[in-house]
């Protein structure tokens, strides 16, 4: 239960990106033992507001104050040493390290002349999980075991080392619903300790499950903080978007009838791929307007074979067909060439953060959109349609794409393919990291791109995507298809199920 | 409470446009050096001091150039000393024992002079690309496989040369060594225009022959103008530069843009050995001769060159402009110091680095103020 006087406090907090506010007078409160959900929309601030928290923005309005004295957040070491800990919806913790390495990374214990005691540090280390009742195997590399757990000594990390209030950014979102109870279960042992924890997330249904209070952010602006007891589902997104979720959105809780196969020929199709390690035997196959949703668990392998579809992996076995014609395995230049494309999940690695809008929508055709001479004017102009048929706010072409929302960084990824022959969306988690509204927007432009007869694969782990916009679902389990679901009904547990 | 940053001293600045401290740093730590050495240097400001920089500037901006590109694309060229070697030494080997033959000189053609310049530049071209295609192919970082065309080419340069002395076509002499005169500039414009300018200085009482009279412009270096040029439109406004610069900026979303990263290091790397070849055959032209101690310090003066003048070292940021002001920056430090006449030998080698060193680090804390 909280304790009374709050633990953290942030006093109108501002924080502006050139012309873009991100946060205005923003007030913040946190008491330890408490577990503070955050929700909001793109471009709500959450992610900046605890990025400010983290030392990571140091330059901001307003103030921040540790047991009522104000701290010092100029970098993530002066954030970490005032106790807070903030664990990254991209991991860290070194792969390569084993567990009790990356929990005391940085603070080994030494022993004479400076050098590591292993023993001690693994004791400890055992300790210390146990403690967090984390069971594993602490001299085992930290790349062998599943993303939760690596999540977990992240956590455990910050709080051996000393974090009184531990930032957890959408924690929940590549995991698998077993691996999200264990993770609540550790949040819930940690809370009972005093720790404050914030708990960021898109997940609204996580957030209620999970935490006691919940801050909702519009726009910048602090709407309301109450208890998550008093809320319900509807209720938050409402806040958030404020508006009422769509009925067609809401549907897709229960589960959906899937259309009968298309007659249509195929235009992509697969045949007997395999890549060691990830996926074999894979055949499917996707007709134009058609949306091929593929589901699986994290690590089943249906992200590969998207990335393979999309000539960005090479395959061992196996040929990737368009129109009958192989492509050439491991050339994105000949798929992309051929209107077969990709949204990869991390828009990191579609775009060139420190490069300007403009250059990242005319990359991949540049010849067919500005010719062989190339300059900021016509370039320019040839992305300002894309941009705003895509909805990208705000539509600024000259911006640093790294100032973009992640919601309006993947409208440039599709603006991108817009310049050119889409036959082919391959969609890979497109809307990760996103909230409500911005998932729909994109999902809309692919609903429109879909109906104009480009052929649609969806790949997510998020059973309501693949129900909500999918014709056909296959079954990815480990590196297999294991079912198809088509023509008929199918729900959430269905898919789960058989995962 | 507010609790803005402490502003740091670049950021006092307000520079017009979309220009930052870190972009104006490379030009102020130029002027600097020019300042500092008109006063501590004897006849710095001379005629053959210019002539000089012009001269070795040319030299290391034609090779600076193709360094630039394959720094852009987040790789490293540890040849490009040796391949200017080889350049030279090729050149050398061809004219003497080929084009020669028993006449001298006057015996050989146009066409055969042309060739022994040309067929050292496709050589180089032909290793440049052995190293491209091996660096993609076998996924092993640049660093390694250059080092080892690195070797190649200055055992390729020893073997056929036998070590021994070359000489080369008057025309590599003449562009490394001549250009155009202020004298003769003068004297055109009188022929054609009729004005005599320093005629009309005199008559007015004041001498100004000290500013127009025994000034050069080198061949070389109005090569190394021209190749600037081209090698600054192909990077800003041609696919094929635009593709550079993603290779290097994230090769990740590079590739999954379509674009095809291997053939654009290929073609990096290719270029890249082209231009060392030619700097080292128009230094060779500067020298009179070939020996094969000529370009031991090129490579790491090169890409000094080009860190200095701001291009990163992990790809995707910089450009020719930048390198030319580096370029002429690390040429006026090292001519200027020779100019110091109080400072022997040893003691220029230990300035220059810690000159060099001191730029390096200004220049890289200002590149991080974003």
């Amino acid at each position: 239960m909280p304790t009374a006087a709050p633990l953290l406090e942030c006093r109108r907090i501002g924080k502006r990106f050139g012309g873009v506010t991100a946060l205005e007078q923003v007030d913040f409160s946190l008491s330890g033992g408490e577990v503070h959900g955050v929700v909001g929309s793109n471009g709500a601030g959450k992610s900046t507001l605890m990025k400010i928290l983290a030392g990571v923005l140091p330059d901001h309005d307003g103030s921040v104050l540790l047991d009522g004295r104000p701290v010092d957040l100029s970098t993530p070491q002066a954030a970490m040493a005032q106790g807070i800990a903030m664990v990254y919806q991209e991991l860290s913790g070194i792969g390569q390290l084993s567990v009790a390495e990356n929990l005391f990374l940085g603070r080994q214990p030494t022993g004479r002349f400076g050098r590591i005691d292993w023993r001690t540090m693994r004791q400890k280390a055992r300790e210390h999980l146990g403690e967090l009742k984390i069971d594993v195997d602490v001299t085992r590399r930290l790349d062998g075991y599943p993303l939760v757990i690596r999540q977990m000594v992240e956590i455990a990390r910050g709080i051996h080392s000393g974090a009184r209030v531990l930032i957890l950014d959408e924690p929940t979102s590549a995991l698998s619903p077993l691996e999200t109870r264990r993770l609540f279960d550790l949040i819930r042992r940690l809370r009972d300790r005093g720790v404050a924890v914030v708990f960021i997330s898109h997940f609204i249904e996580d957030v209620l499950e999970i935490c006691d209070r919940v801050t909702i952010l519009r726009d910048g602006r602090r709407l309301e903080t109450t208890d998550a007891a008093r809320l319900e589902k509807h209720h938050v997104i409402r806040a958030m978007l404020g508006r009422e979720l769509g009925q067609t959105e809401q549907g897709y809780e229960q589960g959906t009838t899937l259309p009968p196969r298309t007659a249509e020929p195929p235009v992509l199709a697969a045949r007997d791929l395999g890549l060691p390690g990830r996926f074999s035997e894979v055949g499917l196959e996707v007709s134009p307007g058609e949306c091929l949703g593929l589901y699986g668990f994290a690590g089943a392998g249906h992200q590969e074979i998207v990335q393979t579809l999309a000539g960005f992996l090479r395959p061992k076995h196996g040929r990737v067909l368009l129109d009958g014609q192989p492509l050439k395995p491991g050339s994105t230049h000949d798929a992309v060439r051929k209107g077969v494309v990709l949204v990869a999940a991390d828009r990191a690695e579609s775009l060139f953060m420190r490069t300007e809008v403009y250059k990242n929508v005319t990359l991949a055709h540049l010849r067919r959109n500005v010719g062989e001479w190339l300059t900021s004017g016509k370039e320019i102009a040839a992305s300002r349609p894309m941009l705003s048929r895509v909805e990208c706010r705000p539509a600024e072409p000259r911006m640093q794409t790294g100032n973009l929302s992640g919601g309006n960084q993947q409208k440039i990824v599709i603006a991108r393919w817009l310049l050119g022959p889409v036959r082919v969306l391959l969609l890979d988690e497109p809307t990760r990291g996103m909230d409500v509204s911005a998932k729909s927007e994109v999902m809309r432009l692919v609903a429109e791109l879909k109906d104009q007869g480009t052929a649609v694969v969806l790949s997510s782990c998020e059973p309501e995507m693949l129900l909500a916009h999918a014709d056909r679902i296959l079954l990815v389990s480990r590196g297999r298809i294991a079912r198809q679901f088509v023509g008929g009904q199918v729900d959430k547990t269905e898919l789960m199920r058989y995962a | 409470m507010n609790t803005r940053m402490k502003t740091t001293w670049p950021r006092l600045l307000k520079l017009p446009g979309r220009f930052e401290a870190r972009d104006i740093a490379p030009l102020v730590t130029l002027a600097l050096l020019i300042v500092f050495f008109s006063f501590a240097g004897t006849n710095f400001l001379g005629p053959a001091t210019l002539t000089l920089v012009l001269q070795q500037g040319a030299v290391l901006g034609i090779v600076s150039v193709g360094l630039t590109y394959v720094l852009l694309c987040a790789e490293i060229d540890l040849s490009v000393g040796m391949m200017a070697l080889w350049g030279a030494a090729s050149c050398g080997w061809l004219f003497e024992n080929w084009a020669l033959g028993t006449g001298g000189e006057g015996t050989a053609s146009a066409g055969m002079i042309a060739l022994v310049i040309l067929v050292p530049l496709l050589s180089c071209l032909a290793l440049g690309l052995l190293t491209g295609v091996l660096t993609v192919w076998s996924r092993l970082p640049s660093f390694i496989i250059s080092l080892a065309m690195m070797f190649i080419a200055e055992g390729l340069a020893k073997y056929l040369t036998q070590s021994q002395m070359q000489s080369l076509p008057s025309l590599v002499k003449s562009i490394g060594n001549d250009g155009i005169k202020s004298e003769n500039v003068l004297h055109w414009m009188y022929s054609v225009s009729g004005v005599d300018l320093p005629g009309l200085f005199h008559s007015m009482g004041i001498d100004m022959s000290r500013f127009w009279e025994g000034y050069k412009l080198p061949f070389s270096a109005m090569l190394a103008v021209v190749i600037f040029l081209v090698a600054h439109l192909v990077l800003q406004h041609t696919r094929f530069g635009r593709y550079v610069y993603m290779t290097g900026g994230n090769r990740q979303s590079a590739r999954l843009a379509g674009v095809r990263t291997g053939w654009i290091v290929i073609a990096c790397l290719a270029i890249c050995a082209v231009t060392a070849g030619l700097g080292g055959i128009i230094n060779a032209g500067r020298m009179t001769h070939i020996t094969l101690d000529q370009n031991k310090d090129l490579l790491l003066s090169a890409v000094a060159c080009v860190v200095l003048g701001g291009t990163s070292l992990f790809g995707g940021e910089g450009g020719i402009g930048k390198t030319v002001i580096g370029v002429l920056t690390f040429t006026v430090l090292n001519v200027g110091l020779i100019r110091i006449n109080w400072i022997d030998d040893l003691a220029r080698q230990l300035l220059l680095g810690t000159v060099l060193m001191a730029a390096l680090v200004i220049n890289g804390l200002l590149a991080k103020e974003r």
